[in-house]
């Protein structure tokens, strides 16, 4: 069963928390993945990497390049998961 | 319950250009570097500060420049502790490749200038290794670890890092790196790593052959503190190898010490059996020394329940501090 956007939300903020060890709720949809949460190309690819496991859903590395908010990665998943 | 406290020191690739800074602002350090430069024979305070990322990419500088940050923040770290010593705090110590020059010096194996020392020629040999036969590095996150470990052996590569949390770093050939990331295992992504060449193989044979006599030959004392090693995550009070006991307090040998050391340059990085062997030994708290954050991470996917402190600037001392006194299993005992 497809998650609601807000459950997006609080699934991707669980993993970047985990891999940033981020409080999740600092992890909101205006934020940017590298601007505001500090986050490099490595840890980035990490976050997709387990998303794509968590929400069982395909994100291709060309699309992961105009993710850069949170909101973006959430709108992006939940459509993704159709 | 006992507590008990680990102190951990990052590898490669955690350095950030200006990482020094903020520590500089903090009394003795200027000249501690001073004086880990003249050890490395590099300039560490203008490689911490004004170097770029490029630059301090470089294994040849990037090696002395973390054992420096590791060393300078572990002593800035003891010194608001009430203890006269590592011993009289660290339960256990570990470090990641380079790393574990770090935590030998925590352990009191070598003194810091001599653990800066010692890894500038580590670096050297290294760097000159990678420069004489193209290799290179990839992380491979996600799949199932199985699925990974064969399609990495597959592609004619080795897993050079092993670090537990699904994340393992594939080493060899660049045409090999190129086809894993062609056909990667399934939900897993191969992400090429910026470094000189496949460290942990036997592409570094050469810098193997040209670190042993020098390691070796490198002033040492027996570990004070139980000392965990790369290559299965084992206490050097349990390796005994070259049979030289367990050493002056039991907690192994120097020579044992600098030989894996040397051997490590070719062998995998086993983090996730040093990990293992954390949990085994219950540790409740861990910190992880300048530059920190990636072996936090680690520990918070493997080590469930640990608290942690990544250490990145002297900001984070005093939670550093704190973490160590509550976890210490040394510390504050019967007054």
């Amino acid at each position: 069963m497809a998650a609601t956007e807000q459950e997006v939300l609080a699934g991707l903020a669980e993993i970047v928390s985990e891999e940033t060890g981020l409080p999740t709720d600092a992890v909101l949809p205006e934020k940017s993945f590298t601007d505001d949460l500090d986050i490099d190309s490595l840890s980035m690819m990490t976050i997709v990497t387990h998303a794509e496991d968590k929400f069982d859903v395909r994100i291709p590395d060309d699309d992961v390049k105009n993710l850069q908010t949170v909101g973006d990665a959430v709108s992006y998943i939940t459509k993704a998961q159709g | 319950m006992g507590t008990v406290l680990a102190v951990v020191c990052p590898g490669q690739g955690s350095q950030t250009p200006g990482m020094f800074a903020p520590w500089l602002e903090v009394a003795g350090v200027a000249e501690q570097l001073d004086r880990l430069s003249h050890a490395a024979g590099t300039d560490l305070t203008a490689h911490g500060t004004t170097s770029d990322a490029e630059t301090i990419r470089d294994t040849a500088v990037a090696q002395p420049l973390l054992v420096a940050a590791s060393l300078v923040s572990f002593r800035a770290l003891l010194a608001g502790v009430d203890a006269a010593t590592a011993a009289d705090v660290v339960d256990v110590t570990a470090g990641h490749s380079v790393g574990e020059l770090s935590a030998a010096a925590v352990a009191g194996v070598l003194t810091d200038d001599d653990a800066v020392g010692l890894v500038s020629h580590r670096a050297r040999f290294m760097a000159e290794a990678a420069a004489a036969t193209p290799s290179g590095m990839a992380a491979v996150v996600g799949g199932d670890p199985d699925e990974v470990a064969a399609a990495i052996e597959a592609a004619g590569l080795w897993p050079a890092n092993v670090n537990g949390g699904g994340q393992v770093v594939a080493a060899g050939a660049p045409e090999n790196l190129e086809r894993l990331a062609a056909n990667p295992p399934a939900r897993a992504r191969v992400i090429p790593l910026q470094v000189a060449g496949a460290f942990h193989t036997r592409f570094m044979d050469s810098a193997r052959d040209a670190f042993t006599p020098v390691a070796t030959g490198w002033t040492a004392q027996d570990p004070s503190l139980t000392l965990l090693s790369n290559a299965d995550g084992a206490s050097y009070a349990t390796i005994g190898a070259t049979g030289s006991g367990t050493g002056a307090t039991g907690h192994g040998s120097a020579a044992d010490v600098l030989s894996r050391l040397a051997a490590q340059v070719v062998a995998p990085v086993r983090w996730d059996l040093c990990q293992a062997t954390l949990l085994e030994l219950g540790v409740t708290g861990l910190v992880e020394l300048a530059p920190a954050g990636v072996l936090t991470g680690l520990a918070r996917r493997t080590l469930k329940g640990v608290e942690t402190v990544a250490v990145k600037t002297p900001e984070d001392l005093d939670a550093a501090r704190d973490l160590v006194a509550r976890h210490s299993s040394r510390a504050g005992t019967a007054a």
